[in-house]
């Protein structure tokens, strides 16, 4: 009896909170009372530290067999409005919670590494980031989640706009207003739905919208659509995230690539699919058009980019036209492989982004045709870099292979065009990436700055290994991932 | 018939002219330049009236009408009371230093006036009555645009909002009479009765037209706005901080108890054109915030676009059954409360700018994050909070606009208060931009050092900013109070 008490007791205390606070309370304090450099970014490395304990933690006593939310906390926030403070882990969000998490020391790392003034803002700037995106991805409360949505903006929007490059201000004007124009209409739809089923509860809106009318429904997925599909992005509305990334700091584009993106795939799955099924299966035919888009078109112009960094995120819209193919073709196996895609871009791409800042730190030029011949100064980078360039393009045995396989499988499933074009995304993907890692880290060195810099140093290692752990994990054991989100996907699409 | 009572429950607004009135005479008899002692004797004559205001309330949160059916006292008025009082005190604060326009000792008796008119305008259930406040609040308003007499824009500021305001005020009486001449009463209450039997003839229609022209005008709403731009960049900073928040939410709370009492019969009218008022209100205050170099100038666009955003909660009256459980006039009285200190703030962050710099265009920001790292801060907060981003205060009082005019049917309502909020992130962002994003202009060689920025302002901004941020996150007091000032209210 005891025992069951302790263990009831251990579920009832508030793990969700204290992520999301804890390192709040904690690490802005140590951040603007901090006498130098060091201590600032110590101070945001412990706090970050801390909350990604928390995050593996809940991963470890999240219970794979139980359906429905874990975790769950709720009180009234602004009752009058009928806004509560409700938080909660599933399946779909457990994985995102962890990787809001695991990257945030490694962010905190990069920043470390290469932000030179202002350090005091830019470490608080990153802890309330850190913040929100946790929040937006455990919210069960609609006000409140889009409370933490916003909230990213602001951070994020002063990370580009003050530690950014030449042209910061245009992309982080356009970074802010593309996704604020997205979601305030989300903000509408939510008033909308509470109109109707009455409550801001996320956990209860999917079931009193079982029977709501085909016109709700399509505008209600209208807002939503607009809303995510700028997050993700999917194509066409992706041009504010080549600006975006190029113009951020190196710590800035692997949150944005990390974290970010991952936001309009969460809403998706979270909101899009379970509120308004019927509109989704009108518009599947658009939607999956428009994934196969992403999927060609980002890698046809990853391609092409003559800049190493708009490379790598050309490759993102690329790859994040998988996730939301393996979304709307709404098998359990899709959204398994959607997920875990995910997962692995979140590791990938900031892994990626941090490569081009290490050389961007050394020779201040991103440009593929200024580079060439890294390999022969910087060994050690060479194969890292080498060894995520091959996790990117879904090298098997690590992470990117997973994901997209069982996308892939998903999209045969719905119709062998639809997935053989897909394919062919992974084989362009393949031809960018070797030719970029060809011209940039091997071959003869053209590039006469590049002959006095020096390989990567410690913190800059142990930043990447920190992400190739993992990649590794996951395209060895995808099955330990797999076992965490399965029995919420398959109740999502309504399959045992 | 006036009770003794009744002076009971007016403490307040008499606390107010005395205050007034012993500034006057300590102005005449002294003549001192010590100013902090006009300042103190302000302050503290407001305080104690902000306390006297809930010490002395109606029995069980009742709504009592006094002086023959003039006043009413009930909630709605005391938060409004209460709000003016806290501007007030704010505003000549600010005013206190450096203000290099007049004495503030004069400054300061102008404020008082105007928010003596304010206090009892919230309260008036009469026509006559409401009629002698406007002008209380509106005239020494007038002075305050063109207290600096040897500047011209001050004068050509003062010169217009006094033409637009005395036409305004024209029209209110012309409407006022009409009302009178259909009803043969000037009580509010009874105007409702007497419509309610009339329904809407003609002429009714005409009277509830012209009075919301002349509200219109007080409250700045398009097409009747053009005055505001020009007062609030001609007026010396302090005076367009207070101009921008007091006399306009003042009238804004008039109009509210016009529509919802004296033209109740006809919400639904009522409420369609101002629907209509608001939508143009936001879309043209945003539009034309966009291309403002001048940060005042912005700064009162963006005041014609929270007009707009006002009005869709009166506006979602016409469509709600019960007065009592619309969430139309709560959301009024929380965006009205909250927008006050996003706005006051922003004017006296201009101010600390015009200080430091001379210069009130946005470029003169550039860098002030390294000049005055909390007033910029703060501007931060002001001006994400105007476009309503969470967690700020700003986001909880649209979301509640936003609510209302969902459950009001007025979806197309909603979207355009959405779509505006959305252009207004445009101008507000650029602010943010100028103060922590951009470099400051080079300083030649002979140039003075920036002064930095005079402790009593930085002090107002963080009042300010502290309440934005405060409202936003723990809003629930604030929500709660202007839901029971609404139920407990003669609406």
């Amino acid at each position: 009896m005891s025992g069951m008490t302790t263990g009831e007791a251990a579920l009832n205390f508030p793990f969700l909170s204290l992520g999301l606070w804890l390192p709040l309370l904690v690490g802005l304090p140590l951040v603007l009372l901090a006498k130098n450099r060091n201590a600032i970014a110590l101070g945001a490395l412990g706090a970050t530290v801390l909350q990604a304990v928390i995050t593996i933690l809940l991963t470890i006593r999240f219970d794979r067999q139980a359906s429905g939310y874990q975790f769950v906390e709720s009180a009234d926030w602004i009752p009058a409005l009928g806004i509560s403070y409700k938080l909660g882990v599933d399946g779909i969000s457990i994985l995102m919670v962890l990787l809001t998490g695991i990257l945030g020391p490694l962010v905190v790392g990069a920043g470390w590494l290469t932000i030179h003034r202002r350090e005091r803002e830019f470490f608080a700037a990153l802890i309330v980031l850190q913040t929100a995106m946790l929040g937006v991805f455990i919210a069960l409360d609609f006000i409140l989640f889009y409370v933490f949505w916003e909230l990213v903006l602001i951070p994020m929007y002063l990370l580009i706009g003050i530690w950014g490059h030449e042209r910061r201000i245009y992309a982080t004007i356009k970074f802010f207003l593309y996704t604020f124009a997205g979601s305030v209409l989300m903000l509408v739809a939510i008033l909308a739905l509470r109109l109707y089923t009455g409550t801001f509860d996320i956990e209860a809106i999917p079931a009193e919208m079982a029977d709501a009318s085909r016109v709700l429904q399509r505008w209600v997925f209208v807002a939503f659509f607009f809303a995510f599909a700028i997050k993700v992005p999917m194509f066409p509305f992706h041009t504010w995230l080549p600006d975006a990334h190029v113009e951020a700091p190196t710590a800035g584009s692997m949150v944005l690539a990390g974290v970010l993106l991952k936001m309009g795939a969460y809403g998706f799955l979270r909101f899009v699919l379970p509120m308004t099924p019927d509109a989704v299966d009108e518009t599947r035919g658009l939607l999956i058009v428009l994934s196969l888009a992403a999927i060609i078109y980002g890698a046809l112009v990853a391609m092409v980019q003559p800049d190493l960094k708009k490379l790598v995120a050309y490759s993102s819209v690329s790859h994040m036209g998988f996730v939301t193919l393996g979304i709307f073709t709404a098998t359990a196996t899709g959204l398994d492989g959607a997920i875990l895609q995910m997962l692995s871009h979140g590791l990938v791409s900031p892994a990626l982004f941090f490569a081009v800042g290490v050389v961007y730190e050394r020779t201040h030029t991103r440009q593929i045709n200024e580079l060439g011949g890294l390999a022969s100064r910087m060994p050690i980078y060479a194969a890292i870099f080498g060894f995520f360039m091959l996790a990117s393009l879904g090298l098997p045995m690590l992470s990117g292979f997973v994901g997209e396989f069982l996308v892939l499988v998903s999209a045969f499933e719905y119709a062998v065009p639809v997935g053989s074009i897909a394919a062919l995304g992974v084989i362009l993907a393949a031809a960018y990436m070797l030719w970029m890692y060809q011209r940039v880290v091997l071959g003869n060195v053209r590039n006469q700055a590049i002959m006095q810099i020096s390989d990567v140093g410690w913190i800059e290692i142990a930043t990447f290994i920190g992400l190739a752990v993992l990649v590794v994990w996951i395209g060895i054991l995808p099955d330990t991932f797999v076992q965490l989100l399965s029995t919420a996907t398959s109740s999502l699409v309504g399959q045992p | 018939m006036i009770e003794p009572q009744d002076i009971g429950y007016l403490l307040p607004e008499i606390l107010v002219l005395v205050t007034a009135l012993s500034l006057l005479l300590w102005a005449a008899i002294t003549r001192s330049s010590n100013h902090w002692t006009s300042v103190f004797l302000a302050v503290t004559g407001n305080i104690t009236a902000f306390a006297l205001l809930f010490l002395r309330t109606p029995p069980d949160n009742a709504a009592v009408q006094i002086f023959a059916d003039q006043l009413v006292v009930d909630g709605y008025s005391t938060f409004f009371r209460a709000l003016f009082l806290i501007i007030a005190s704010l505003t000549i604060v600010l005013g206190a230093q450096r203000f290099n326009a007049a004495p503030i000792t004069e400054f300061a008796v102008l404020i008082e006036f105007s928010l003596l008119g304010m206090m009892v305008l919230v309260g008036s259930i009469d026509w006559a009555t409401a009629f002698i406040a406007i002008e209380t609040m509106a005239i020494p308003v007038y002075v305050l645009a063109g207290i600096t007499r040897f500047r011209r824009a001050s004068l050509e500021a003062a010169m217009k909002y006094f033409a637009l305001g005395a036409f305004a005020s024209a029209v209110l009486v012309y409407g006022i009479a009409w009302t009178y001449g259909l009803t043969g009463t000037t009580n509010l209450l009874t105007t409702a009765e007497v419509l309610a039997v009339k329904g809407n003839e003609p002429w009714v229609l005409f009277a509830l037209a012209l009075i919301l022209v002349a509200l219109g005008f007080k409250v700045a709403a398009v097409p009747f706005h053009a005055w505001t731009p020009d007062a609030y960049q001609g007026a010396p900073t302090p005076a367009a901080a207070f101009i921008s928040v007091g006399p306009k939410i003042a009238a804004m709370a008039l109009l509210a108890r016009v529509v919802a009492i004296a033209f109740e019969p006809l919400a639904a009218n009522a409420g369609f054109t101002l629907a209509i008022i608001a939508a143009a209100t936001m879309i043209i205050g945003n539009l034309v915030a966009i291309s403002q170099t001048d940060l005042k100038r912005m700064l009162g666009y963006s005041s014609i676009a929270h007009t707009g955003y006002l009005l869709v909660g009166i506006a979602s009256i016409s469509q709600t059954d019960s007065i009592t459980t619309f969430v139309g006039i709560p959301a009024v009285l929380f965006y009205g409360f909250v927008y006050a200190f996003m706005t006051f703030g922003a004017f006296a962050v201009a101010y600390v700018a015009e200080t430091q710099t001379g210069s009130n265009e946005i470029s003169a920001l550039h860098g002030m994050s390294r000049r005055a790292m909390l007033p910029a801060i703060a501007m931060a907060i002001f001006m994400l909070s105007l476009t309503g981003v969470p967690p700020l205060s700003g986001f909880i009082g649209k979301l509640y606009l936003l609510q209302a005019a969902v459950d009001a049917n007025l979806g197309w309502l909603a979207i355009v208060l959405v779509g505006t909020s959305v252009v207004s992130a445009f101008y507000y962002l650029r602010v943010v931009v100028a103060m922590f994003m951009q470099d400051p202009v080079a300083a030649t060689d002979d140039a003075q050092p920036t002064p930095a920025a005079a402790d009593s302002h930085v002090l107002v901004i963080t009042i300010a900013a502290g309440l934005t941020v405060i409202f936003g996150i723990v809003g629930w007091g604030l929500l709660d109070w202007a839901q029971t000032a609404v139920s407990s209210s003669l609406l």
